[in-house]
């Protein structure tokens, strides 16, 4: 079981949170869910309605997209940043390769730290608005 | 524009989902209208970014260009849609240009009036957090395609998600007016004007769409979401 102090600094190292301060953090890692689920079992299905950002403490995860392998995901990995905001469909089915121990943020949870901390909306914003610049060069190549 | 036009406007508007009447009145009364011709720039990339708007009528093609003059085209937005938020919300230049594609009404909000709205509503957070981050989809969505699809699945894609956005649906199909020359087309999916050209004509010779001047109507829309790599 993490403590509130190491899921902080776990949520940290996702960019979307990398520029809360520590008591943004800390509400965040508040409402955040420490989960854990065996090998084999699936974390998330693609197309299904996805709200929640994951964030992986121990184990590896598989990735498929269309039934093919896309990637692996291992501790510090995380992903859904963006379905946490907008609410969008999964684009990828998650699964555990090993057992596998993460945290869940929901984004009812993530909203009730929005509505303490207003300001992480801000940060949040800039963070993304941040990531779409890099996204626009490096389209032009 | 009349405050309640605007308010309704600002209703259809997701950003400001969620906002009650009354808040929706402020807000509309921190906008001023600002009018702009076929053609004529609404911002420049490279500008400081001190505006924030919401499109009332007409539509709007938002670019970058490349060190060496090309031009990519990003996306065509039309009402209620709004433009320019990453630059407002991370307090620096444009990232990209913004152009009217043919006679369009904005209502215009200056970076201190939506920063004001930011804090008195929160609401209104959500609703900016919502918009960058589908920008933030769509833009990774975009650079993934350039790596996993061809000209050819590009542009049926491109076709695909026009269907879905503004596509109207008849006993013929479902048709498009993209509201684009096939120079933006071209600019949009990052072929040549030629090379688009011919790829519409490959893909109605083999029936999938059926081209009308600058409307697309598509015919098999199963078909061309395979070659579009999303089916």
């Amino acid at each position: 079981m993490l403590n509130a102090k190491e899921k902080s600094a776990l949520l940290k190292q996702a960019p979307l949170f990398a520029e809360c301060s520590d008591r943004e953090l800390s509400k965040i890692a508040g409402v955040a869910k420490e989960v854990s689920r065996a090998a084999g079992k699936t974390i998330v299905h693609e197309g299904d309605p996805g709200s929640a950002f994951i964030l992986i403490v121990d184990g590896t995860a598989k990735v498929s997209v269309h039934g093919r392998t896309a990637a692996q995901l291992g501790a510090g990995d995380y992903f859904g940043e963006i379905a946490l905001l907008d609410k969008k469909p999964r684009t990828a089915t998650v699964t555990a390769a090993s057992d596998l121990h993460y945290l869940v943020l929901s984004a009812a949870s993530f909203r009730i730290a929005l509505k303490a901390y207003p300001t992480i909306g801000l940060r949040l914003l800039k963070e993304l608005a941040g990531r779409v610049r890099s996204l626009e060069r490096s389209l032009t190549g | 524009m009349k405050s309640e036009q605007a308010v309704e406007l600002l209703t259809k508007t997701s950003l400001f989902e969620g906002l009650h009447q009354g808040a929706l009145a402020k807000v509309a009364e921190l906008a001023n209208e600002r009018s702009f011709k076929k053609g004529s720039s609404i911002f420049y990339q490279g500008d400081p970014g001190d505006a924030f708007y919401v499109i009332a009528g007409g539509s709007v093609k938002v670019f970058i260009q490349s060190g060496q003059g090309e031009e990519m085209v990003l996306v065509t937005l039309r009402s209620p849609e709004s433009l320019g938020e990453v630059a407002l919300l991370d307090e620096s230049s444009r990232s990209a240009s913004a152009e009217a594609l043919e006679e369009t009404t904005l209502l215009a909000f200056a970076r201190s009036s939506m920063m004001e709205l930011i804090h008195s509503e929160p609401a209104i957070a959500d609703g900016l957090l919502r918009s960058v981050g589908s920008t933030l989809r769509r833009l990774t969505e975009q650079a993934s395609d350039f790596v996993f699809l061809d000209l050819e699945g590009r542009v049926a894609k491109l076709l695909v998600q026009y269907a879905s956005r503004r596509g109207e649906k008849s006993d013929d199909g479902v048709s498009l007016d993209l509201g684009l020359t096939q120079t933006d087309l071209a600019h949009m999916v990052g072929g040549s004007r030629q090379s688009v050209n011919q790829i519409l004509h490959a893909l109605a010779a083999r029936g999938f769409i059926e081209i009308e001047g600058q409307s697309v109507v598509i015919k098999q829309a199963g078909a061309l979401r395979r070659r579009a790599g999303v089916d």
